[in-house]
């Protein structure tokens, strides 16, 4: 048998030629259906959907204002605790900048010390923290999509499970608080994190992969 | 998509540049996301997204990346776990059987990692930029991943 990686060039070469491509008259196809026909004197439809979108925009506006929280309160420089051995850990941070401009990476690592004895709970606890007034006049902006804090965290072979406490909403965003918290954990070998809503519900709790309560779901 | 006809024009022969340059690779990063079952829809849902949003997503940086996120965003939604189709051992009788089950059973991340760059020979960077991570966490990924795979399919790894 060859080594793995090789397997998985086969393998992965036979999966996708099997699936056909799709094409952007095959999807536009599908919007065209939505436009006027002025010759034919069919319905304006464009109307409608410039409306509905208009509407859209603004609820969605109006929610990703609230789920970002740009509240202008200072934040603890260093999170850690008062005593005992410290280490250095990354947070992550919406680079508020770059998110407007659809720049990616959405996020900016930055340093705090945390508790050498729960570096994972010290870094989530500097994450909720929030960013440092000069790390905020960089843009930088914790998205904690209505939720105050984390509680019941639980780390065992490569998998973090922790609920979030306080409100929970995604405010109509693609970005939330989960952007934030996997990244950060990411840095302890972790590789699957479930987070739940204060209800203690996510969405596949005992899947492979990552998972989120629905309610941050754009 | 709204306008005046000759706007339309322009935006859907922009699009189409986009789709022919971008559909390719978005496909196979789906297909390691979902599985090809559900790789095709979960791009044309993506894509239909796109072109619904055209006028905004032309401006990104990174449409591509954004796209997979909507995809990814939408397949999660429906709870499927992935599904890869068995080996075909009679053209392929050096690939273990117990593979598909094993990459279906590899955290998101990793799997999306081992598939593009291990299966579909793409660069660190060009994972780091579709998943909005950086080329370390990549190769985080990587390594565990492979390491998982290993595991999962109990083969024996020489030294």
């Amino acid at each position: 048998m060859v080594e793995v990686e090789e397997q998985l060039r086969r393998y992965a070469s036979a999966v996708v030629a099997g699936v056909d491509p799709v094409t952007a008259e095959e999807v536009s196809g599908r919007q065209h259906l939505e436009r006027p026909d002025r010759a034919t004197g069919r319905p304006r439809w464009h109307v409608f959907v410039a409306a509905a979108a208009v509407v859209a925009l603004v609820a969605v506006s109006i929610g990703a204002l609230v789920a970002l929280r740009l509240d202008g309160d200072d934040s603890p420089e260093v999170a850690g605790p008062s005593g005992g051995p410290t280490q250095t850990a990354v947070v992550h941070f919406l680079d508020q900048p770059a998110f407007a401009a659809g720049r990616e990476p959405y996020t900016v690592a930055v340093d705090r010390r945390v508790p050498a004895a729960s570096p994972e709970a010290g870094a989530l606890d500097a994450l909720f923290a929030g960013p440092t007034a000069t790390e905020r006049d960089r843009g930088l902006r914790l998205v904690a999509s209505g939720a105050t804090g984390y509680t019941d965290l639980r780390i065992a072979d490569g998998e973090a499970r922790l609920r979030l406490t306080g409100e929970c909403s995604s405010g109509g965003s693609t970005f939330t608080v989960a952007q934030l918290i996997i990244p950060t954990l990411e840095q302890f070998g972790i590789d699957t994190v479930k987070i739940y809503d204060a209800a203690g519900t996510t969405e596949q709790p005992d899947g492979p992969g990552d998972s989120v309560p629905i309610c941050l779901e754009p | 998509m709204a306008g005046t006809g000759t706007q339309v024009e322009i935006a859907q022969q922009e699009f189409t540049e986009f789709v022919r340059e971008v559909e390719p690779r978005l496909r196979r990063a789906l297909v390691g996301l979902c599985g090809p079952e559900d790789a095709r829809d979960a791009l044309a849902e993506a894509l239909g997204y796109g072109w619904q949003h055209w006028a905004r997503i032309r401006t990104m940086a990174n449409p591509a990346g954004y796209l997979y996120r909507v995809a990814r965003s939408r397949t999660r939604r429906r709870k499927v776990p992935p599904v890869f189709p068995p080996v075909p051992v009679d053209v392929m009788p050096d690939v273990e059987p117990a593979l598909p089950a094993a990459l279906a059973r590899l955290p998101e991340r990793q799997r999306v990692a081992v598939f593009l760059v291990h299966g579909c020979e793409w660069t660190h960077p060009e994972v780091a930029a579709l998943l909005g991570v950086s080329v370390s966490t990549v190769r985080n990924h990587l390594t565990r991943g492979i390491a998982r795979l290993r595991s999962l399919m109990e083969v024996e790894v020489d030294g």
